[in-house]
């Protein structure tokens, strides 16, 4: 134990005799860790937060193209329709056995860029958006009646327009705000939503029939609509798929919605890639600064290791000093990179947040928050190697005399 | 009773161009228990690699090292690494403080690698040789005079059986080098320390009863070596 205060007061004390470096060197550290961790896991977060962001959907039926672009459009509110399916499309699939629910949706406006949703009012009264959990309203609110020009909010717009019960707007036609295409008509907000953490959070909810008859738009809207969102009722997602997709020509069927989304995130591999090569790179560059750190505060504690040495430290102490100093350097780097990929998340959240509405997965230690620190102790230790071997062969004799 | 025997040592050193320079060639020599011995020498005769034999921080190349019954040339690098720390203290011309350390963690490190650290010993050696107060300075908060009191207290604290001295008075002023022997002479005195100086000053020897000649010592004192 003796040895051991030495030890560790040696250590501290290499590490703060060359602050500055070693604060380099940690913050370097920082980064290669806090650039992996958020290559890895902010992902890895986001595409799990997308499929727990469904609302409770197994499938999204809409006009022939590409699932994924449906999935956008219908559950995440981003991108364009890829077009129009007729409300006997719609009817149909609500009739078909094995589906258990079936919500039509009709897009096409907005307010100041806040998408307008046309759906049903029984949506937010029967479906769960998540196991046991219905849509709740807040306060005094109410959902909208599907025959008035009645809105029902979701918080995250609530909050960013500043909306509240009884305010009235126009909406804007077209997905993006221009200020020119104002509607004549008048909504109420009769509720806001109280906040999901899904994408439901970010539109303005309405009946679909106000957007099927919007004053100017064409008259194929009233009898149709952008998509339907479904929920089925156990495999009848095979039997769905095979009839729409594989003998079908009318429509789409973007089931399961999950592996549609794995490939959105899998077309951003090659981003992935890059990063965790940059990752790698300020890795290397990590490694040979504490090499640079500890190679040049050799040149000055040569002495003080033949001091040591003369005094009766063993060998294996003064490699360990070195080792130890390194640790330090690298325990401090492992500390801000958790801090570094904290802040990147952070960020992340708030920016897929305020697309999407997809509230992501909270900071959770896994894994790979182990894995990252293990490699950055290895990396602390690889780089001190070199340095702690000329300490464990430093010349007591010859580094004293030097000096007498 | 001696503390430490010498017989028939050898040493030399290759040079850059691979010859072999003989440095050290001592027939017989030794210490008795609790004795003072002064050492003249002339500079870069070897007298600092003789003290690196008998410390084992050199090897030799054939002879016999005998420090407390156990010959050194024979130990491995870890005990002598435990001989050091336990059995010897070195008092250097310049000193050798670790210069990031307070005195106190200068002998505490040094207390700590005989596995035997107790900070109220250290604190009454400093105490002893009057730097109670300036314990938490570092070396270079202190004078020149001071510093060395550290060193020798720092020398002390593991109470050796041997203290070996290499120039201790080489970089005082004569009244700060007076006070530096007459301190060492008295600890090792208070504590039955052997004590064993080397000095190129005559005056610094003239005040040892055991007076030691380098060049009588050495077969090899006639070469001037630089190493």
């Amino acid at each position: 134990m003796n040895k051991f205060r030495s030890f560790s007061l040696l250590c501290f004390r290499g590490v703060k005799q060359f602050g500055f470096s070693s604060f380099v060197a940690s913050l370097t550290i920082a980064m290669a860790g806090g650039l992996f961790l958020g290559t890895w896991k902010i992902k890895e977060s986001a595409q799990e937060s997308f499929n727990l962001s469904s609302g409770g959907f197994d499938a999204v039926l809409g006009a022939r193209g590409s699932k994924l672009q449906l999935i956008l459009n219908a559950l995440f509110h981003l991108e364009a329709s890829p077009g129009n399916l007729s409300w006997d499309q719609y009817e149909m699939i609500k009739n078909t056995p094995g589906v258990k629910e079936a919500y039509p949706l009709a897009v096409g406006d907005n307010l100041l860029g806040y998408r307008l949703v046309g759906t049903l009012s029984s949506m937010f009264e029967v479906h769960e958006w998540k196991e046991g959990e219905k849509y709740k309203v807040q306060g005094k609110g109410r959902i909208f009646t599907d025959n008035a020009r009645e809105a029902l909010v979701g918080n995250f717009v609530a909050n960013k327009l500043k909306l509240q019960i009884g305010d009235t707007f126009q909406p804007y036609h077209g997905l993006t705000f221009r200020e020119d295409s104002k509607h004549d008509e008048i909504y109420v907000v009769v509720g806001i939503l109280e906040p999901t953490g899904t994408p439901a959070d970010k539109v303005i909810w309405i009946p679909i029939k106000g957007i099927q008859h919007m004053e100017g738009h064409s008259k194929e809207y009233a009898s149709s609509v952008s998509a339907v969102l479904v929920k089925l009722k156990g495999a009848a997602g095979f039997a769905l798929e095979m009839k729409y997709n594989k003998q079908g020509n009318q429509a789409t069927l973007a089931w399961p919605i999950a592996a549609t989304l794995a490939e959105f995130f899998d077309r951003l591999a090659w981003f992935e890639k890059i990063l965790e090569w940059i990752a790698y790179l300020v890795g290397l560059v990590a490694g040979l600064i504490i090499l640079a750190v500890l190679r040049n505060s050799m040149n000055e504690r040569r002495r003080e290791f033949a001091i040591l040495r003369c005094l009766g430290a063993g060998r294996s102490f003064v490699t360990n000093v070195v080792l130890g100093q390194s640790i330090i350097i690298s325990l401090i780097g492992a500390t801000g990179s958790f801090f570094i990929y904290f802040v990147m998340n952070g960020v992340a959240s708030h920016f897929i947040r305020e697309q999407t509405g997809v509230l992501l997965e909270p900071f959770k230690i896994d894994f790979t928050f182990i894995y990252v620190f293990l490699s950055i102790l290895a990396l602390g230790i690889i780089s001190a190697l070199p340095t702690a071997f000329l300490a464990y062969r430093v010349d007591i004799s010859k580094n004293l005399r030097s000096l007498t | 009773m001696s503390v430490l025997k010498i017989e028939q040592l050898k040493k030399s050193y290759t040079t850059p161009s691979g010859k072999k320079l003989p440095v050290i060639d001592v027939h017989t020599f030794s210490l008795n228990a609790g004795e003072f011995y002064g050492m003249h020498g002339k500079s870069g005769s070897g007298k600092t690699t003789f003290l690196h034999l008998i410390a084992g921080i050199l090897s030799p190349d054939s002879g016999l090292i005998e420090l407390q019954g156990r010959d050194v040339g024979k130990m491995s690098i870890s005990e002598r690494d435990a001989l050091r720390a336990s059995q010897i203290g070195y008092v250097f011309q310049s000193f050798n403080l670790l210069q990031g350390f307070t005195c106190l963690e200068n002998l505490e490190i040094a207390m700590s690698f005989s596995g035997n650290l107790k900070t109220d010993i250290a604190v009454e050696l400093l105490e002893r040789v009057g730097l109670k107060e300036r314990m938490s300075y570092y070396p270079y908060q202190l004078s020149i005079g001071q510093q060395q009191r550290v060193a020798l207290a720092r020398a002390m604290v593991n109470h050796p059986k041997l203290i070996i001295a290499d120039e201790p008075t080489g970089n005082l002023d004569p009244d700060n080098a007076e006070i530096a022997m007459e301190l060492l002479r008295d600890l090792c005195e208070e504590i039955n320390i052997t004590l064993l100086v080397v000095s190129h000053d005559s005056k610094i020897i003239d005040n040892f009863n055991q007076k030691l000649s380098w060049e009588e010592i050495n077969n090899f004192n006639n070469t001037e070596v630089d190493l």
